[in-house]
């Protein structure tokens, strides 16, 4: 019979990357922290892995839209979802109430 | 769902997206009409879901969980037009082609999305899996190659799809 044997270490690996994006839950995090405080080797891993993380998000680019292209790009994407989110009217009421919700929200 | 509703949940999203878009078409107004297709595709494709769709607006971890599976379906959409895009404008690219961040832009695009939604975004590899539609070894592996090529700032035109 082979005998399963926890790694709890491979357990906390797997919640570097969360911890260090601060995905993880309030719970996890304070559990990863406890691991961490009482493990100086693991604790290194950590930083390590930190510091690669924020390397390798300065090697990407960071964008950001202006202010004008930001409104435009909106008003283009609420465009798009009136035009094509639009059920087909069965009725006149229907038809009315569509014309009436794009007047709206122009 | 309305569409104002609809709206709504994808409004805060633009930027984030647009941020993706540009890591696979590093130029403004490009990136910003990859974004409408990718949006334009999702809608057309989902448009059913979507209306059948019922959100608790004032339930926000409702709101929050269904942004992200709205994100998730987008770039679903988004992804292979860029990729695909991204391949056409090579030769473009290579006359226009940012100086600043010339490493990331070095690699084959599917790398740059992976590492872009891994490293920023923080999907977890099976989540981007579902994105790109690759399977999760794939993914690893594409981490892998970008990550060490990043960090050891070799020429990658040695990896192509």
């Amino acid at each position: 019979m082979i005998e399963k044997t926890a790694n709890p270490k491979a357990g906390y690996q797997k919640k570097i990357l969360p911890y260090i994006d601060g995905t993880l839950n309030p719970g996890e995090r304070a559990d990863f922290e406890a691991y961490v405080a009482t493990h100086p080797e693991f604790e290194a891993l950590v930083k390590e892995k930190q510091q690669e993380v924020s390397f390798l998000r300065d090697l990407m680019p960071s964008v950001s839209l202006s202010p004008e292209a930001k409104e435009s790009l909106e008003s283009e994407i609420k465009q798009s979802i009136f035009n094509l989110l639009n059920e087909e009217p069965k009725n006149f009421m229907d038809k009315m109430k569509n014309r009436f919700e794009e007047w709206a929200n122009r | 769902m309305k569409r104002m509703d609809f709206y709504e949940l994808v409004q805060p999203l633009t930027e984030k997206l647009y941020t993706i878009a540009y890591s696979l078409v590093p130029d403004d107004l490009q990136a910003e009409q990859l974004v409408i297709d990718g949006i334009n595709a999702f809608l057309i494709k989902e448009k059913k879901a979507i209306f059948n769709k019922h959100i608790d607006k004032e339930n926000k971890k409702e709101v929050q969980l269904y942004r992200k599976t709205l994100m998730k379906g987008i770039l679903r959409y988004l992804s292979p037009i860029g990729i695909r895009r991204s391949t056409q404008l090579l030769d473009q690219m290579r006359l226009t082609r940012p100086t600043e961040y010339s490493a990331y832009f070095s690699l084959e695009p599917k790398v740059r999305i992976i590492l872009r939604l891994r490293y920023d975004s923080q999907f977890t590899v099976e989540e981007i899996g579902e994105i790109i539609q690759v399977p999760r070894y794939e993914v690893i592996e594409k981490i892998h190659n970008g990550r060490f090529l990043l960090l050891n700032d070799m020429k990658p035109g040695t990896l192509r799809d």
